[in-house]
Formats: structure tokens, sequence, C-alpha cells
């Protein structure tokens, strides 16, 4: 029974996903020439809402499945973070499931609940087997949910894109996907299978063969893509692009958070006392992708593909966090991983709601927007404000702290080349605020975004400036969560600390 | 949170939801008129609020304050923000508001004739500055202090540049803003080093003295200019553009109060810097008798009232210089009263016959008796005459001044009290007396009542505060003394002699002839040789340097900046085309980066 | 026999697919490469535990294929998209988003 306590928030969900199913398969078919009313949508939106509530009311500790899974402060930080995605997302998506798909709406839903219940299992889960089913679970929903319009047609801009990508989209991040899913597992056969165990407390406690070593680096090459990270990164483009936009924002920001949880569980708790062999690429990763992503951004026209680069350069700046390897950098981390959340969810949708007014996805979308429509303006100044790092947003606080930790752990040069790339992201996002604010070709209608995607725009705008003001409150509760995750390591139980420093 | 906490609070927040209403709500600003409402609403609430605030403060000494960590973490809060309720405070809270209250009053008659929006933006910028100085003057700290400054100083800027369209509003707008804003270095330095002398922004630190030299000398760097104190006064007279009501307000009682309050409330830190104390009492009574003679030469109504207020703020300076709190606070609060009324029925005359010139008016007391009455009464305070408010405050200041520093000030202060008398007395008598000069004067008619009536409040305090000394100096937790002695008699019998003066000059109908010394004083003024130093100074130093700094902007650091973006723009384009678009070449990349990890794992230096 | 052998051959499995990952052009024959190297990882896993002791090494096989076999039938169903819009199933086909 405490098991089950335990564990009550996934199994909240799937219970929420059974229920979705039920309903959707009750409701009546829907009559020709009509579009089928988003029941289920709502459905999903009100029972996450109220889970949401639920984690601040209801908060137990503990294990479960002889210490396979744990659930503590850090766990409901993580789940309390995936279930706000998943309720902007879903909020930001009702609409446009219901315009694109109408009579396929319901299965969208129910893939959307099953990534959420990989995704709120990942944070507690302390075994590599549990591991590694939540996060193949998390993923393979999203592949359907990116192919999901099909070949239906995109929001044109001038006449372009008649075709939808929504496949391609889809196929590339599978492929990536299931690739990576191979390595993965081949990097745990080799990695369980050498140290003899697969609880992440007991990895670390024998000396690491070389053997031992290759399956380590696996596993991070191999989880590398969901993150986002260089040369894992190549399908975020592409993917962006074709995918329908609402569900792109929710990809943007709760898979990426949920492997960078993954990542601290394995590396930071499980081999914390291997620092030396898996830092380095670490960081040379981390270098890559804030080059990369920042370079490679600059060229785009398409406002998706930039995001999408600009998302491999803020992961970046995350490994940056995470290179510190102490609590205090996981706790900057999973700070910035919530500022990131909203400023990168609303940004999307954002650019969703200028696209659907004629505008498509290139800078002309974004054209006299302080005219046609000044809060939405206002709201994109925020999350661009907040994406470059710029004070008073929350992203400045996110970006100098990871920076902070990361230097007071010694990583300095890793700081420095940093600062300097994150300099080059204020050109591109610049660039859109300036058509925003300071061109205006004066032809293009005014967005009219639906309620729930105002609200879900206006949701994202208020966690942004609002904990930019007064950042205090979450900066506390990141740093307990890091804590509680490194924390036990160095109240020794014992694992792995024979070894060096 | 105490009950003064909350009036304090109160005070303070309600002026800044009315601005916040004004300014997001655009179409009630547009009309104009429930702009107004809004505003005044906001001050009376206010008002009332430092009302109950003083009358509380009459019973309890007890410092109360609210603050809440602003920069910085835990336990390494840096910064905080608040309220902070002592005897100060509360009066200056009462005087600003009070005043704020009377002029947006006066406001809705003397800004009739503005067009809608224009009013509704006048009102809004009201209330911006209310709050603005009610943060500046509740702040617990020199940092929420300074927030406050600057913010009046934006607002002072907005109001004295409220013609916009008028090329010389413009100019004194920038001007003003300019000069105060050097002086705020002052400010902001001084914060930094008493910051690293003593880790807080508070005033209560003990410092050594150079330390405490340094950090208040850097304070009244920028006292002098808020405060308009010689040679930073050039920006005041300039700043009469702006519409009476707010020379009333901003440039008369409170904003140039400002820089007197900072010394008042940071007392304990120039308690420690006697040095400093000695060139305020100089550079106070030098300003003092600089301005009064400026003050001599003027017609123009709101000039000389313009350099009589610089002129008492130097009085203000002095007795603060020579160690009395009392002195300088009191006489800011009596001065504040009896200027604004000054200015406020300067106000009413201008409405009245289209100018600022006394020349173009004449014999207004017979058209527009409580006008003239209102501002006799203030003229008579501001000259120091037994019984009115400035006669108790100058006496407190004059009796600071007395013995200190040679007692060159205490006779310098005396004789720029008969002259104070004699200008002011030359305006009332020019003015309101005699003949009209034209036919505007002739066909003067006395203004509305919501001209009039702030007119008759303000007459209450000018007359009898002078009697609450010892309550006012009991609220500050000072002593007081009064005595009418030889100092008080010899100021009396000077401002009398002055006003006798006026009359002999001015009283028996226009002028024959300018007498002599003033016209001499008046060909020097015509130099205007501080501004033409200041002029020069801009020309051949600040320009040149500023060309200089913008070559290196342009070519140094802007080509630096150009470097690193040409060459992310060229590493981009040079690196989008591994992007192919093809699945496979997606995945080898996934495969390099495993093997690439897989040659570390094995081959790694980390063995 | 020994652990090594099999890691041997599990190593040149694996290499295989991602031969066959790089250089074909059809979609099946991909997913087929992938599915191979995930076989791959099996062979390892059993291994593991028949040489090393232990019985988590078939539990985690038993898992993987679970895993394996849910994703290649979601990409199967990808396929069959692709399919639908090119009449073929040749992966550069699949290239107009780039850059």
């Amino acid at each position: 029974m405490k098991e089950l306590q335990v564990l009550w928030l996934p199994l909240a969900v799937v219970a929420l996903a059974v229920v979705a199913l039920l309903v959707d398969l009750m409701l009546p078919p829907p009559r020709a020439k009509q579009q089928p009313a988003p029941i289920v949508g709502w459905l999903v939106v009100f029972g996450l809402v109220s889970l949401l509530v639920g984690t601040f009311v209801y908060e137990p500790t503990g294990t479960a499945m002889h210490g396979a899974y744990r659930q503590s402060y850090f766990a409901t930080y993580l789940q309390r973070l995936f279930l706000a995605a998943g309720l902007l997302g879903a909020l930001g998506g009702l609409d446009d499931v219901q315009k694109r798909t109408p009579r396929r709406q319901g299965e969208f839903w129910l893939m959307l609940l099953s990534s959420l219940v990989g995704m709120t299992i990942l944070p507690g889960a302390r075994d590599l087997l549990l591991i590694i089913v939540a996060f193949e679970l998390m993923g393979i929903p999203l592949y359907i949910m990116a192919a999901y319009s099909k070949t239906d047609a995109q929001p044109t801009g001038a006449g372009r894109e008649p075709k939808g990508y929504a496949a391609e989209a889809g196929f590339k991040l599978y492929l990536v996907g299931a690739t990576s899913s191979a390595i993965t597992l081949f990097g745990l056969a080799l990695l369980t299978g050498m140290q003899g165990t697969t609880k992440l407390d007991l990895l670390s406690q024998a000396p690491l063969t070389p053997l031992a070593a290759l399956g380590l680096v696996f596993v991070l090459g191999g989880l590398g893509y969901k993150i986002g990270m260089v040369p894992f990164h190549m399908w975020v483009p592409d993917t962006y692009q074709g995918a329908s936009t609402p569900f792109v924002a929710f990809l943007s920001v709760a898979p990426k958070a949920a492997g960078m949880s993954v990542l601290a569980s394995i590396f930071l708790f499980g081999l914390g006392a291997q620092k030396d062999v898996w830092l380095p690429p670490l960081a040379i990763i981390a270098f890559l992708s804030m080059g990369v992503g920042n370079l490679l951004a600059l060229p785009q026209t398409d406002l998706r593909r930039m995001l999408g680069y600009s998302g491999v350069a803020q992961m970046g700046y995350v490994l940056v966090g995470l290179a510190a390897s102490d609590a205090y950098g996981l706790g900057m981390v999973l700070f910035f991983l919530t500022g990131y959340l909203f400023t990168n969810l609303g940004a999307f949708l954002v650019l969703h709601t200028t696209a659907e007014a004629g505008g498509g996805y290139g800078f002309e979308s974004m054209s006299g927007l302080s005219r046609r429509s000044p809060p939405l303006a206002l709201a994109m100044l925020m999350f661009l404000l907040s994406l470059a790092g710029i004070p008073f947003v929350i992203g400045f606080w996110a970006k100098l702290y990871v920076f902070l930790a990361a230097w007071r752990a010694g990583q300095v040069a890793l700081v420095v080349s940093g600062i300097v790339l994150a300099v080059i992201g204020l050109f591109y996002y610049l660039r859109i605020l300036r058509a925003a604010y300071m061109t205006d070709e004066g032809d293009l209608p005014t967005p009219k975004p639906a309620p729930a995607l105002q609200l879900a725009i206006g949701l994202c705008f208020l966690a942004v400036v609002g904990l930019g003001l007064w950042p205090r409150g979450l900066v506390e509760a990141s740093t307990r969560a890091g804590a509680e995750l490194v924390a036990p390591v160095q109240a020794g139980q014992g694992a792995g600390h024979l070894t060096r420093r | 949170m105490t009950p003064p906490v909350l009036y304090a609070l109160v005070a303070l927040w309600t002026p800044a939801i009315a601005a916040l209403l004004l300014a997001i709500l655009y179409p009630l600003r547009k009309k104009g008129q429930p702009a107004a409402v809004v505003a005044i609403l906001g001050s009376l609430v206010s008002l009332g609020a430092a009302i109950t605030l003083f009358t509380d403060r009459l019973h309890d000494d007890a410092t109360h304050r609210l603050v809440v960590p602003w920069i910085g973490s835990g336990a390494s809060t840096i910064a905080e923000v608040g309220v902070h309720v002592d005897g100060v405070s509360a009066s200056m809270l009462v005087v600003v508001t009070l005043v704020a209250t009377c002029v947006q009053v006066f406001s809705i008659g003397y800004m009739h004739d503005e067009p809608p929006e224009a009013y509704g933006r006048y009102f809004t910028y009201h209330a911006l500055f209310l709050f603005s100085m009610n943060l500046l003057v509740v702040a617990p700290n020199i940092l929420q202090l300074f927030a406050g400054w600057e913010l009046v100083g934006v607002t002072s800027y907005l109001l004295i540049g409220f013609y916009f369209k008028k090329p010389s509003a413009a100019r004194a707008a920038v001007k003003a803003f300019w000069v105060t804003k050097f002086a705020d270095m002052g400010l902001l330095f001084g914060l930094l080093v008493l910051f690293a002398a003593s880790g807080t922004f508070g005033w209560e630190p003990t410092l050594s003295p150079p330390v405490a030299t340094a950090v208040t000398l850097l304070f009244f760097l920028a006292v002098v200019g808020k405060s308009a104190q010689f040679p930073l006064h050039v920006w005041l007279p300039d700043a009469m553009e702006g519409p009476t009501p707010v020379s009333a307000l901003l440039h008369a009682a409170t904003m140039v109060a400002a820089g007197v309050f900072l010394v008042v409330r940071a007392n304990p830190l120039f308690e420690q810097a006697p040095i400093t104390r000695s060139i305020m009492l100089g550079l106070g009574a030098a300003t003092a008798l600089f301005a009064a003679l400026l003050a001599l030469v003027q017609t123009d109504i709101k000039k000389t009232l313009a350099y009589s207020t610089c002129s008492q703020l130097g009085y203000m300076v002095a007795a603060l210089g020579a160690g009395s709190m009392l002195g300088g606070f009191f006489h800011l609060t009596t001065h504040a009263f009896f200027k604004a009324l000054l200015f406020l029925a300067a106000g009413s005359a201008i409405h009245a016959v289209h100018s600022n010139e006394i020349t173009d008016m004449g014999g207004l007391a017979k058209r527009m008796p409580l006008t003239a009455t209102a501002f006799s009464v203030g003229a008579l305070a501001l000259a120091g005459v037994p019984g009115l408010s400035g006669f108790f405050s100058k006496d407190l200041v004059l009796e600071s001044v007395e013995g200190k520093l040679g007692n060159v000030p205490y006779a310098v202060l005396m004789l720029t009290a008969f002259l104070t008398a004699f200008y002011m007395g030359k305006v009332v008598f020019v003015a309101f007396f005699g003949k009209p000069s034209g036919e505007k004067a002739a066909h003067a008619h006395e203004s509305g009542p919501s001209m009039s009536g702030p007119l008759v409040v303000l007459m209450v305090p000018t007359v009898v505060a002078g009697y609450f000394g010892a309550t006012f100096a009991k609220v500050q937790g000072e002593p007081y003394h009064f005595a009418f002695g030889a100092g008080p008699a010899t100021a009396s019998a000077l401002g009398l002699a002055g006003i006798g003066l006026a009359y002999a000059v001015y009283g028996r109908g226009p002028r024959a002839a300018v007498p002599a010394p003033i016209a001499m004083i008046d060909r020097v003024a015509k130099t205007r040789a501080v501004n033409r130093v200041y002029e020069w100074g801009f020309r051949n130093v600040t320009l040149v340097l500023a060309d200089g700094l913008a070559f290196i902007d342009r070519y140094v650091v802007d080509g630096l900046i150009n470097l690193l973006g040409w060459g992310a723009i060229e590493g981009g384009r040079k690196l989008r085309p591994i992007q192919t678009g093809l699945a496979p070449d997606y995945v080898l990349a996934v495969v390099l980066g495993v093997v690439g990890l897989a040659v570390w794992a094995v081959f790694g230096s980390w063995r | 026999m020994t652990l090594s052998h099999v890691l041997m051959l599990a190593s040149a499995l694996f290499c295989v697919g991602v031969y066959g990952l790089l250089t074909r052009r059809q979609a099946i024959a991909i997913l087929l490469s992938v599915e191979l190297m995930a076989n791959a990882a099996n062979l390892v896993f059993i291994a593991m535990s028949r040489f090393r002791g232990g019985v988590t090494g078939q539990v985690f096989a038993l898992f993987s294929l679970a895993i394996t076999v849910a994703e290649v039938a979601v990409g199967l169903a990808l396929v069959i998209l692709l399919y639908r819009s090119h009449a073929d199933t040749r992966v550069d086909l699949a290239s107009e988003l780039k850059q």
C-alpha cells in the first residue's frame, strides 16, 4: 500500500489516460461536416490541472519496488514541471488538434498522456531497467505525435509550403531515436553486466573496467539525442519545422528536461565517483552544443528551425551547469529548466499564433506585431529577452546562476566560452524583435488566438516575468531539489567512494 | 505590520496605484477630467494617511520599519526595500502630500484650457511624482532613497517639459535633467563608497573620518544639484518653463527640498564629517546671498520666486552645515508652505493677466483681493516678519549659524534677509498695488474656487506653523527653544526695513528710474557668467571628450562586436550544409559521436 | 567459449547493423539494421547473465525485446506514411526539410 502512495502520480496519469481513452471511445461519432468538440482535450487539461494541484497537496516520500523507485523532492519538483509543460502544451494545442485532425483528436491526447507517464516516472527511477523503460515510454508516443498531421497542409505564408512535412519530421525523429535506443541498450548491457547491478546506488561499487566505461559512454551518447545535444541534434530543426507547432512547443521543453534528469540521475547520482570518465566528454559536448546551436541559428529564415537551434544552444548552457557536478550546480540546472520551459513554450505558442494568422513561419509573420497585437508582441519580447538572458526576466537569472555554479566548480574555460557564445544568441533573438517592433509591412491581419491558447501564452508570460522579478522562491526550491538527488551520495551510502577524490 | 507602517504604506501606494491606472488605461487619460479625479483621489487618501501617521507620531516615538529583501538572497541580502517610519519621514510625508494635494486641486482650474489629452497626461505625471517623492521620504536606506531621487528627477523632467512643443521648455527640461544628473553621480558614488566601507546602504554606520568625509561630500554634490545651490543653480530659473503649479510643487516645496531631506536623513553620517559641514555652511550662506542678489533684478514673477527658493535653500543648507538638523528641517517645512502659497498665488495672477511679468500687472489687489492677500501673507512670511511661520524657522537657522566660521555666514544671512524682504516687497508693490499697467491688468478678475481654495488652505500653515515649533521638534526628537533675543530682533528689523525700502522705491506708482545698485547687479546678471562657463566647458571639454569616445566606440568596440558577428554569420553559413536533410546523415552524426566517445573511453587519459 | 567470444560476436553484429543503417537506402532495410543493433545488445545481456551470473541480464533482455518491438511497430507505421506520400520507401526522398 505504501508503494501505491509513493507511486501515486504516475499511476494517476495512467488512470487519466485510461479515462481519456474510454471517453473518446464512448463519444458519438461526429456527423459529417461537423467539427467535433475537443472534449477529450479539455478533460486532459482539467485532469492535468488537478494532478498538478495534487502534487502540492500530497507529497509522499519513500521508496517502492525494492528501491527501484524513490519519490523525493527532486522527483516531485520535476514531476510538477512535466505536468505544467503538459498542461500548457495541451492548452496551446487544443485548438490546433481540433482544427487539423478533428476525427483523431482523442488519440493525440492519449499519446500525450502516455508520454507524460514515462516522464513522471523518470525522475524517481533508481534502477536502470526502470529508467530505460520509462524513457522509451516517454519517447515512442512522441514519434507518433510528431507525425500526427501526416501530410496535411501547414499554414502558409506567401503561398509556400502547400504540402505537409509531419511525416518526414516524425520519421527523422524516429530514426535518430531508434538508433539511439539501440546504442543505449548496448551500452546498458555492457555497463550493468560488468558492474553487476542495475541499481543506481550500487553502480559505483566496483571500479569501472574499460568495458564498463565503454558502456557508460554509449549510454551518454544514446541519451543525448533526446536532449538535443551535439552531435545528436540533427533531427531537431527538421522535426520542429515539420510537426505541428503546439506539439513542438511541448517537445522543445519537456523531453529535454526529462532527458536532463536522467543524465543527472545516472551520472551525477549513480556514477558520481567516476566523474573523470564522463565529465570531459560532457564538457566538450556542452561547448559544441553552445557553438553549433548559436552559429547555425543565425542563418535561419524559418523561425521554427531558429528556435530549434536556439534550444540546442540552451541545452548547452544546461550542460555547463551539469558540468559543475555538484548539488548546487544541479539545483541551478533545475532552475534553468524551469525558466526555459515557460520561455520556450511561450515563444513557440506566439509563433504558432502569428503563423496561423496568415504570416507563415518566417520573419514576415512577426512584421508589425507591435501594432497588430501589442500584448502578443510584449509577450514575445519577454520570451526572447529571457532566451537571450537579459535582465530582468527569468532567463537572465537562469544563465547567471548556471554559469556561476560552473565557475565555482572550476569550469572556467567552459563558462567563458559559454558567455561569448551566448552573445551570438542576441543577434538572432533581437532580429525577431526587430521584425515585431520596427518593421511593418502593413498587410497582415491581427492574430486572433483561441482562448485556450491565449491562456497558455498568458501563463507563460506571467511565469517568465514574475519569476524574473522575484526568483528567490524558485531558487530555493530548485536548490533543495538538487540537494535531494546528490546529497545521499555525499552522505556516503558506501557507494563507490573507495576510489579517487 | 504595525499601524504606523500601514499608514506609511497607504500613503506610499495610493498615488502609485493612481499613476499605474492612469498610465495603463489610456481611455481614462484621454478624457482628461477623470484623470484629475483619479490623481486627486490618490493624493487625498495619501494625505489622510500621512496626517493619521503624524498624529500617531505625537505619542509614539519608536521607529517602525518594514523591509523585504530585494537584491541578494538568503543570508546574504545586499539591499532591502520597504518603509521606515520615524518623526522625520512622518513630518515630510505630511508636507509633501499636503502641498501636492493643494497643487493638484489648483491645477484643475489653472490647466483648464489644456486639451483633454494633455490634461490627463499632466495628472498622470503628478501621481507618478507623488509616488516617487513618497518613495524617497519613507526609504529605509539610502539606496531606496536614491531610487526615489532618480524617479523624482524623471518626473521633474517630464513636467518641466510639459509644453514640449515649445523649444525653450524642452531645452529647460533637458538642462534640468543634465545638471541634476551630473550631481546625482555624487549620490551614486557616495553609495558605493558607503557600501564598500560598511557593507550596508543605511545611514547608521560609523565610518572613519576620511571615509565619512568622502561619503558626505559626495552626497553633498548631489544636494548641490538637486537643491540648486551655487554653482549648480542654473537649472532652476529655466525650470520655470513648466506650468506654475508644477513650479509650486516640485521646484519650491518638494523636489528641491529632497536634497535637504537627504542631509536630514543621513544626519548620523554628516555628524561624523565636520569638514563637509563647514563647506555646507559656507556654500549655503554664499548661495543665499548670491541668489537674493539675482532675485533683485528679475521682472518675471516666477523667476523671482525661483531665485528666492534657491536663496532659502541656501539657508537650509547653511543651518544643516552648522549642525542644526532641526533648523534646516523646520525651515524646509515652513518654506514649503509659504513658497507653494506664493507660487500658486503668482499662478493665479499670471492666469488673470496672461503674463509672467510684474510690469504687466499692477493694482491687482483691488481686482483680486484673495490672491493679493495670499501673496502678501506668503511674502511676509518669507521676509521673516514676526508672527508668521517664516520668522520662527528663520530664527532657528540664524541661531544655529551664529558664532560659526567667524560669524561671516551669520552676517551674510542677515544681509540676505534684508534683501529678501526688499525684493519680495518690490513684487508685492509693483504687481498688486499701484495702478494697473495694461489692458489685462485692468480687467483681471479673481480666479475660481478650485484655484482659490488651495490658496486659503495654504495660508493657514503659513501663518500658524511657526507656533508649532515645539511640537515639530518633539516629533523629531530634538530639543527646541525659542527666545526673542538680539538675533531674532535684528532679523525682524532688517525684514521690516527691507519692506520699507521697497515701499519707498516702488510703492508710489511705477518706477521712475531704476536704482543704481540694482542696475549694476542687473548688468552683471545679464552676462550670465555662470551659464557661459558651463556652455564653454560643455563645448570644449565634454563634447571633445565625447567625440573621442564616440570614435573608440564606433571603431574599436563596435568593430570588435562586428567582427564577432561577422565571424558568427560566416561560421553559421559554412556549417549549414551539414544539415543535409537526409535522415541517414543524421544517424551518421550520431554514430560518429558515439564512436568519438568510445575512443575516449578506451584510450582516454583518465586512466 | 568465453564472455569475450560472445562479446566479439555481439560487437560484430552491432557493427553490421551500423553499416546497414548508414548505407541502405530503403527505409525497411534501415529498420532491419536497427533491429540488428538492438539484438546485438540483447546478446550482450544474455552473455553477461550467462558468464557473470545473475538473472538480471535475461530480465533486461526481455524488456529490451518489448521496447524494441514497440519502437519498430511505430517505425513501420511511419514508413507506411512515407510510402503513401512518395510511393517508394527510399529514404532520400524524405529530405525536403534541410539546412
